[in-house]
């Protein structure tokens, strides 16, 4: 009797397999380059990427981009919470002002960041 | 046709591979998120594993600007708030029942250093514009005017007015605002949901059908994004008083936007931060106030009566936690001490 699988269609499946799964690998943990979002009132006024030297200002807030880091170099608003909260490159980090309704938050997710924040 | 009954169980094969490897990498929880500004706070909402759970998100954030906007903002002209601290008076069954419902825990808290009417103490101590330490006299007026802040409700008509205190509902505002969402979620049936308004979290169910939310407690010591522990609860609400984030210093002393209704000014005591669990959010929001207010020893009291948890951080970075919360709450950061309260 003729065999349903032969062993040439063994190692095809077990290629398919091998190369399917790699290319998802790759696909997946491609450095597509970091990048944040700004909203402003929640609405996203602009998507920056973490690769390049820029400078923004929304609503007062002046959002500096430098060496891979993201802060707040200057704002309007007098409690200045938003600049005392220093560099942000982590995926999840944020900064908000308040005052101004502006957030800045790195993008992706990161499993080791809790669910939310309390304080 | 001798090939193609050959081919057959290989294609069989691949195509079990191929969902395999598709249920592997896409079977992940679905989630849809809505962000919004409301109560001078970002707003967010996560609902989990729901269909149509952006339209719900956005009911949700909507719900809390309707809110905001009509009843509790002391800066929108058209709301309620703003219209009784300048003269007018308002007719509203929401408002009515909710100052009622926020008399009744004053009331039953017996604390005397909470307010409601803490807008003249704000605008005296200009905490949010830079900070000024007022006279006795200018603190004499605005206390006199505090006493005076009588507030009255009509119980047939609904119709409310107040004294001449200035009413500042922000303290349970953003509580508030996540009871207001989280129901809304409910109506629509939704099991699994997370609502964020500034530092106030209301969470139901599961992030991903089986563990608890984790939620982060600012380090009061350093900046936003700083957490010194983590809380592992589900089906509740979480709020954190503190004086790191408004508040001005001068002469070494910082001045917090907390307010002490028996002397008109800051709170000052031991305390840097107060987090309380609670069954609901204008609860927990108004308990971390209330207990930061009070102090140490009267505000676990308190806690106790309304049968709400606590971590309370202090000064010197000792944490005082609640015995319900010992196997749920994971201390990320040495530098704090933390014991269990008896």
């Amino acid at each position: 009797m003729k065999k349903l699988i032969t062993k040439k269609d063994f190692v095809l499946v077990i290629i398919v397999l091998v190369v399917s799964l790699a290319g998802l690998i790759l696909v997946n943990s491609a450095d597509k380059g970091k990048t944040a979002t700004i909203k402003v009132d929640g609405e996203v006024v602009e998507t920056l990427s973490l690769n390049e030297d820029t400078l923004v200002e929304f609503n007062g807030v002046v959002v500096t981009c430098e060496n891979g880091e993201i802060y707040v170099k200057e704002s309007t608003c007098t409690d200045k919470v938003c600049m005392r909260s220093g560099e942000i490159s982590k995926s999840g980090e944020g900064i908000i002002c308040a005052p101004n309704r502006v957030s800045i938050e790195i993008d992706g997710k990161n499993t080791d960041l809790p669910d939310a924040m309390t304080g | 046709m001798e090939k193609l009954k050959k081919a057959l169980p290989v294609l069989a094969l691949l195509l079990v591979v191929v969902v395999f490897t598709v249920s592997l990498f896409g079977g992940e929880v679905k989630t849809s998120t809505a962000s919004g500004f409301a109560m001078g706070s970002p707003v967010n909402v996560t609902v989990y594993d729901t269909k149509n759970g952006e339209d719900y998100c956005n009911q949700a954030i909507e719900r809390i600007k309707y809110i905001d906007d009509n009843f509790l903002s002391h800066t929108f002209t058209s709301s309620a708030t703003y219209k009784l601290n300048n003269g007018g008076t308002v007719k509203s069954e929401w408002l009515a029942e909710y100052l009622n419902k926020c008399f009744d825990l004053i009331h039953q808290s017996e604390s005397n250093r909470f307010t409601l009417f803490s807008g003249e103490f704000k605008d005296l101590w200009k905490i949010e514009d830079g900070g000024y330490i007022p006279t006795s006299d200018e603190l004499a007026k605005v206390l006199e005017n505090h006493e005076n802040s009588l507030i009255a409700i009509d119980e047939d008509n609904n119709e409310i007015s107040i004294g001449t205190g200035k009413l500042d509902l922000g303290a349970l505002g953003k509580g508030t605002a996540c009871d207001e969402a989280l129901e809304t979620l409910k109506k629509q049936n939704v099991k699994n949901a997370l609502v964020t308004v500034g530092g106030t979290v209301g969470m139901i169910g599961s992030p991903d059908g089986k563990s608890d939310f984790s939620i982060g407690v600012r380090n009061p010591f350093g900046n936003q994004n700083d957490y010194f522990a983590v809380l592992s609860i589900t089906d509740c609400f979480v709020s954190t008083s503190g004086d790191y984030e408004k508040y001005f210093e001068r002469d070494g002393v910082r001045y917090s936007h907390i307010f002490d209704a028996t002397t008109g000014k800051p709170v000052q005591n031991d305390i840097s931060s107060v987090t309380v669990v609670a069954e609901n959010g204008m609860l927990s929001d108004f308990l971390s106030t209330v207990i930061y207010a009070e102090g140490i020893e009267k505000g676990v009291k308190i806690a106790e009566d309304f049968d709400a948890s606590v971590v309370i951080v202090n000064k010197d970075k000792s944490v005082l936690i609640s015995e319900e919360l010992k196997n749920k709450f994971t201390l990320k950061d040495d530098s704090f001490s933390v014991s269990v309260i008896e």
